[in-house]
């Protein structure tokens, strides 16, 4: 079991006290630590028992912003809704997400905006269609293990069609020291010729 | 300083393909292992109970400290098929900073003691070309799912064949940012951009958000320029010894010297790896 030393950042700030939480209230963050495994943990050890509490008994409750909410006392009930299993499918457009100022005797809540604002305060838009056609193509390599990871001009665990290897830069030069090893794995890799 | 490689069956096993290691790729294992364990520190492997079954009916545990079988079959719910490298996410989440998490394919051939500090560093920086990391709206998010307003999306991305994460709290959050997207992404059939935004690009916007400064061992400008002596990735190479039976054999026979020139401890690899 990993020990749970290490702080939250909320809103830019490390939080090493959970009681500090609604008032950094940050949903973007708290949702990862979360949905990460290690929110609840790490709630046990810094005095978040009650809201570790909720979020365990609530565990498949569908809507995770308003359980966050609930937890941390931001809102007072949790919206009665159908509990289902997560990873659904909603045909809503993703929620932005408005911080209140805590000074303001407003408290904390989220806005859903219907996904035509992306970020908040900054009003650039969001939500217009865009051409999922990437530069070329990639297949899956048959029976690649996923280990490794990396990407372009490949990742390991794709195919890259001709179209692709041929971009690569023009730099690429042979060298004395690749002299030895002449072989075209070193233009799509890199150090090969150390082996 | 201690590293991780990670292996997962669930990519493959979500495709109903069967789980399998091409030779080659287990000699680069092999020597990213070794000469690991040689210049830098301990190494242990994080895989799922496939993957583990795989390196241990191959013999081939003796390569790590550790071979450990921590990540879930269910892999947390993550779609295996869009988020291939996701394995090395959750591996992550299961040990602890300071670490390396290290590619399978990616070698290095020094001590890098002295590179090791306060500072993330991943292998190398990547442009952002609009096909493989296209702007935010692309993203087909779950309802509920939030954009943290304050992304930079500028930030370029960071090649993680090789990263080393110093500081769990940063780890922790990126992670988090990290597994919040692959979970709420929709259904989608594109393998490349989700994942590279999830590894890649999260982590440079966390790190961004968060003023932690993230290092590279390699400009991505220079990455083709033969000069450097300390680090080998396969990287595209892969496919051509996936397709080319004769580049194949050249390789593995390299592999195969190197190991019994420098690595003399570990001659029983290739007759692990010839016995497959």
């Amino acid at each position: 079991m990993l020990s749970d030393d290490y702080c939250l950042w909320l809103s830019k700030r490390k939080i090493s006290d959970a009681r500090d939480i609604p008032a950094a209230f940050d949903l973007s963050s708290l949702r990862g630590y979360f949905l990460g495994g290690s929110l609840v943990p790490w709630l046990k050890s810094h005095g978040g028992a009650a809201a570790a509490a909720i979020l365990e008994a609530n565990g498949d409750y569908a809507d995770i912003n308003a359980l966050l909410l609930y937890a941390f006392d931001l809102v007072p009930t949790l919206p009665a809704i159908i509990v289902t299993k997560r990873k659904t499918v909603p045909s809503k457009p993703p929620v932005t997400v408005r911080k209140v100022n805590p000074g303001s005797g407003s408290g904390f809540g989220y806005l859903g905006s219907g996904g035509s604002g992306f970020g908040s305060g900054r009003g650039s838009g969001f939500g217009s269609g865009v051409s999922g056609a990437a530069g070329f193509w990639f297949a899956l390599g048959s029976g690649a293990s996923s280990s490794g990871g990396s990407f372009v001009p490949g990742s390991g665990y794709f195919a890259v069609n001709a179209a692709a290897i041929i971009t690569m830069p023009d730099y690429v030069k042979k060298t004395e020291k690749a002299a030895d090893y002449d072989s075209r794995l070193n233009r799509y890799g890199y150090g090969i010729y150390l082996i | 300083m201690n590293a991780i490689h990670v292996t997962s069956a669930a990519p493959a096993l979500a495709r109903g393909a069967p789980f399998h290691i091409p030779r080659f790729d287990l000699y680069c294992t092999a020597l990213s292992a070794i000469s690991w364990r040689k210049n830098c520190g301990a190494i242990d492997m994080i895989a799922d109970q496939t993957a583990a079954g795989f390196y241990h009916n191959a013999g081939l545990c003796g390569l790590w400290d550790d071979v450990k079988a921590l990540i879930p079959d269910d892999f947390w719910g993550i779609d295996p098929v869009t988020f291939w490298a996701g394995g090395k996410l959750i591996a992550l989440s299961q040990v602890r900073s300071p670490v390396v998490m290290l590619d399978t394919d990616f070698i290095v051939w020094r001590n890098l003691r002295d590179y090791f500090g306060e500072n993330v560093i991943c292998a190398h920086r990547e442009d952002l070309s609009d096909g493989i990391y296209p702007s935010l709206e692309y993203f087909q998010m779950n309802d509920g799912y939030v954009w943290n307003a304050d992304f930079d999306t500028s930030a370029l991305a960071c090649n993680t064949a090789f990263l080393y994460l110093p500081d769990e709290t940063f780890k922790r959050y990126y992670l988090g940012l990290a597994t919040d997207f692959m979970k709420s992404a929709r259904q989608v059939s594109d393998p490349i951009c989700y994942m590279v935004f999830a590894e890649q690009r999260m982590l440079a916007m966390a790190a961004r958000l968060q003023n932690v400064r993230i290092d590279t061992l390699l400009d991505k400008d220079r990455l083709f320029d033969q000069s450097q002596d300390s680090f080998t990735h396969l990287w595209g190479a892969k496919q051509i010894l996936r397709d080319d039976r004769a580049e194949t054999e050249h390789f593995c026979r390299r592999c195969r010297e190197r190991i019994g020139r420098d690595f003399s401890d570990y001659k029983w690899v290739i007759d692990a790896i010839e016995s497959i």
